[in-house]
This record gives C-alpha cells, sequence and structure tokens, in this order.
C-alpha cells in the first residue's frame, strides 16, 4: 500500500466565467503523507480541492485519485466540507449525520444495516462524540460539529482523508484537540487539508502546497519567511485583503 | 355542535371529507417535512397552480370534446408531474434562476387552465371549488385514487429517507459519496407533485401551500430526528382538517379557507410560545 500514489494531478488548468483559476498545477500527493494547501483567498485551494473530489472537471490535464477517475475512487475519499451549508434547525441528531456517510454504495435504497451502526459507532468513538450520538446535531458546540463532520467523512473507512477548512471557527483549545485527532488519523490515512492557517500546518505536515493559481511544492521544514513573502506578499495589498478575510471567514 | 356528528352519521360526502383529510394528511406529513427542511415550498405553489391547467384540459376534453375518460383529477396528476419535472430540469440542467422558472411555470399553468375553462360549457361553479377547494365534493371513487397515491408516496418515502435526507441535509457530501443527487431531486419534486395534487382535493389550489408546509413548521419545533417530524406533522395535519371540518359546518362556511386560518393560528400560537421559551432558557443560561 505505500509509496502508491494517492492523487496524482497533471498539467491541470481551470477557469471560471473566464477568470483563470488554476494555471498548469502538477502536484503529487503519495499514500501515508499529511499535505497541507495553502494559499490566499480566491487563490484556488478549495477549487484544487474539488478537482481532487471530481466535482470540477478542469479544461485541460488529468487528475487521478489511486489511479482511477476522480469520480470512481469516491469510496475510498472522505471529505470534510468547509462549514457546509447545513441548516442548523434541520431536525437530524449526530448519528443520523455520521450514517449519512454510509451512503453511496451498491445498495441504492433501504435502511442501514448492523455494519453501518457499527461503522458509525466506531467513528464516533474515534471523534470523541459517542455520548453525544443521540444529541441533535444542532446543539453541538462549534468545535463538536466541526468533529461530527469529521466523523462523517470516516464512517466509510477511507484511505484518503481530504479536510476544507477544518479550523475555521475553532478556538485553540479545539485546534489543539484537532491536532491530536488528525496525528492519529495520519497513521493509517492520507490527510489532505486547506488551510489559510499557516501556524496550524507547520507541527503535522511532510508536505505544503502553496496555491495560486499556479502551485509550489515545499516540504514543510522549508516554509521560511521568504516562502511566506513569495506566496502572499509580492503585492502588499494582497496581505492585507487576506488578513481581512481570513480573521472571518475563509472562501 | 351535534348538527355534525348526527350528519357525519347520515351523509356519505362528509364521511368521505373526514376521511379524504386523514389519507391526505399522510402524504402531507411526509413531504411537507422534506418540502420544509429542503426549503423548495415555492417551487410546491408553482406545481399547485400549475395544477389548474390540467384540470381546465380535462374538463375541456370530458365536456367540450366528449371524451370521457378524461377525469380532471387525471389531469391534475399529469399537470402537477409534468410542472414538477420542467423545474427540475430546467434548474438542474440549465442554470437558469430558478425562481423565474418557477414564477413562469405557475402562471403559464394558471393561464392553461382558464383558456380552457373558458371553453369548456358550464365551468363556472367549479372554478371557486378547484381554486379555494371543496372537500364534500370528493366521491367514493376519489377516496380509493387518494388511497393510492399515499401508497405511492409513502412506499418511495421509506425506501428512499436515506438518501432523500442526505441529500437534503448537505447536497455536495452526499454528492461526494456517489448518491446521484440528480435523480433524488426529481424524485422529491415528483412526490411533492403528488402530494400537491391530494391537497388540492382537500383546501383548493391556493391555500395547498399553507397545508403542505405548517404542519410541518409546526412539527419542526417539536422534533430532533426528520422521521419524528413526519410523524408527528402528519398528526397535527389529520387533526386540523378535521378541526376545520368540525368547525365550518354549522355555520356553513367553505371548509378550505376554515383549515387554513385554524393552521395559520396553530403556527402562530406555536412559533410565539417557542419564542417565549427560548428567551426564557436564554435569560437563565446569563
Amino acid at each position: 500500500m505505500r509509496n502508491e500514489t494517492a492523487v496524482d494531478i497533471r498539467n491541470v488548468s481551470f477557469s471560471f466565467n473566464a477568470h483563470p483559476i488554476l494555471k498548469d498545477v502538477t502536484l503529487a500527493i503519495e499514500t501515508g503523507e499529511f499535505v497541507t494547501i495553502v494559499g490566499p483567498n480566491g487563490g484556488g485551494k478549495t477549487t484544487l480541492l474539488r478537482v481532487i473530489l471530481g466535482l470540477i472537471r478542469p479544461a485541460t490535464g488529468t487528475v487521478t485519485v489511486y489511479g482511477m477517475r476522480p469520480e470512481s475512487a469516491r469510496p475510498r475519499i472522505g471529505y470534510m466540507p468547509q462549514h457546509p451549508q447545513v441548516d442548523l434547525r434541520f431536525p437530524v441528531r449526530v448519528i443520523d449525520v455520521v450514517l449519512t456517510g454510509r451512503l453511496g454504495g451498491p445498495r441504492p435504497f433501504g435502511g442501514y444495516r448492523r455494519e453501518d451502526h457499527e461503522a458509525a459507532a466506531e467513528a464516533l468513538e474515534e471523534v470523541d462524540l459517542l455520548d453525544l450520538s443521540h444529541q441533535p446535531f444542532s446543539e453541538l458546540s462549534g468545535g463538536q460539529r466541526q468533529r461530527a463532520l469529521i466523523g462523517r467523512a470516516l464512517v466509510a473507512r477511507p484511505d484518503l482523508l481530504l479536510l476544507d477548512e477544518p479550523t475555521a471557527n475553532l478556538d485553540v483549545m479545539m485546534e489543539r484537540e484537532l491536532h491530536e485527532l488528525l496525528k492519529v488519523l495520519n497513521e493509517r490515512m492520507t490527510v489532505v487539508l486547506v488551510s489559510h492557517d499557516l501556524g496550524f500546518v507547520s507541527n503535522l505536515t511532510q508536505k505544503v502546497v502553496c496555491v495560486k493559481q499556479r502551485v509550489a511544492t515545499h516540504p514543510a521544514c522549508e516554509i521560511t519567511n521568504d516562502v511566506i513573502r513569495e506566496m502572499y506578499g509580492r503585492d502588499v495589498l494582497m496581505v492585507r485583503h487576506d488578513h481581512d478575510e481570513a480573521g472571518g471567514i475563509d472562501s | 355542535m351535534t348538527g355534525f356528528f348526527e350528519a357525519l352519521a347520515k351523509y356519505t360526502f362528509l364521511r368521505n371529507a373526514l376521511l379524504t383529510g386523514v389519507l391526505a394528511s399522510v402524504a402531507c406529513g411526509v413531504v411537507g417535512s422534506y418540502v420544509v427542511v429542503r426549503r423548495i415550498s415555492y417551487i410546491a405553489g408553482g406545481i399547485a397552480h400549475s395544477v389548474l391547467g390540467g384540470i381546465g384540459a380535462a374538463l375541456f376534453l370530458q365536456r367540450a370534446l366528449g371524451w370521457e375518460w378524461a377525469d380532471p383529477l387525471l389531469g391534475a396528476v399529469v399537470a402537477a408531474l409534468l410542472a414538477a419535472f420542467v423545474i427540475g430540469i430546467v434548474s438542474l440542467r440549465v442554470k437558469e434562476r430558478v425562481d423565474t422558472v418557477i414564477g413562469a411555470v405557475w402562471a403559464i399553468g394558471m393561464a392553461t387552465g382558464l383558456l380552457f375553462l373558458a371553453k369548456t360549457p358550464g365551468y363556472g361553479e367549479d372554478l371557486m371549488s378547484y381554486l379555494f377547494g371543496n372537500i364534500l365534493m370528493v366521491r367514493t371513487v376519489d377516496l380509493w385514487v387518494i388511497a393510492g397515491l399515499d401508497a405511492v408516496v409513502l412506499l418511495a418515502a421509506v425506501l428512499f429517507h436515506n438518501q432523500l435526507l442526505a441529500v437534503s441535509f448537505d447536497e455536495e457530501f452526499a454528492r461526494v459519496r456517489g448518491i446521484n443527487v440528480e435523480f433524488y431531486y426529481l424524485l422529491l419534486l415528483g412526490l411533492t407533485a403528488l402530494t400537491v395534487v391530494l391537497l388540492v382535493m382537500v383546501v383548493g389550489i391556493v391555500l395547498v401551500i399553507a397545508l403542505l408546509t405548517i404542519p410541518a413548521a409546526i412539527a419542526g419545533h417539536f422534533s430532533r430526528r426528520l422521521s419524528v417530524m413526519m410523524a408527528l406533522s402528519i398528526a397535527v395535519s389529520a387533526a386540523l382538517t378535521t378541526a376545520g371540518l368540525f368547525v365550518s359546518y354549522d355555520p356553513d362556511l367553505p371548509s378550505g379557507p376554515t383549515i387554513i386560518i385554524l393552521a395559520g393560528v396553530a403556527y402562530l400560537v406555536v412559533a410565539l410560545a417557542s419564542r417565549l421559551r427560548g428567551r426564557r432558557i436564554a435569560r437563565r443560561h446569563t
């Protein structure tokens, strides 16, 4: 299993309404790696993630995940979207949310089976929400909600975990807990996370991918002020713009 | 007051009306809950009004051309499904602004119905009962159709409950899990169309949207799970239609508007009560 290439992106370009978002991106993510995608807002981080998920088909270039088309590889991918567009009054319990991660298998209809419930209990245990599993999702705190959505991503036992801005809306304590959880998960799966938060990146990450239309890959230890300036600082206005938005909601 | 119960024992039409209300409530509670959580009540409104096109066309064929099989109920089902399909496909594929399309389907359906009815002999008395409902006109044969539509809606909702929940809760995640999001969206609109037809028989085209959403909205205040919300909203809907018939009978009020006014009052009371309670809880926590 090790050394299998999890994600292979070659010469991918993508524009939206004639506005280029990704330009000639080539990137390989190996099995077992912990990769963090950083970059300014609007630089294309989320777009890159959506390309890996097959939600966006790039105009040029090829994308394979475990050697397959992204759509075909989805059963092996666990995904946590960026604060998803969830109606907080939606009547679901934590367990109901997590169980939806078991759908999409070969059975197109019908109820959940015992193995689904077992997998859900396991995932809830892992994210430390087992005792809250029958609570309404809407009554969870921000950090618990984040963990529930990670649980939903884990319940199909993926090989590749993609997280979009998992640190948004978390305080320092919750960030540390998330850190611990991701460290444990990385022992058995490839983890790719998108973050605007460079501080969160450094400890766990082996590889940092900087996205600003083009992509530059650095080993985590080589992230120096020069690299950061290269990525964010060529244009001072750009930096300021980023800080304005990064304090609140990243898009 | 006793007049209602005496009449109930005496008249089939009143028993049919009562049964129609209860049967329609089953589909109404299930589908209404999906409509509320998925926020597609405006689509349900568009489908409801387009039903007049089908009813008008059927009546025209039946009375002006003598096609006996063209029952208004059949016309309503066809028009509702067609409207649902058009709204669904356009919003999925064409990337047109959805509310514009719904508005267009809404008005074109009404206009079609009115044109057909204008050329149908003796339509005048029917129009009002289609627009505002006349549950007392439900025939025994209609009850079987209602029960059949109920069965279709229930079967689909039970078989696909988890998928419909997943798609309604987080569409993008459902797509990444490999769920055919488009199929379930169209299925939901189809089920909404069938339910709308049932409710048209109870409260009429114009008032459908209230009966579809209010019981679910009331139930939503007391439910932590979608399935519980559905069961509760079936009960609320059955209670409201029954109470509406009961209240309207003696003073000879039109039943459709009476049901809707009762529903509106119930919703207002529940919404205010839960607001007050929320404030009290918030105060306790500070």
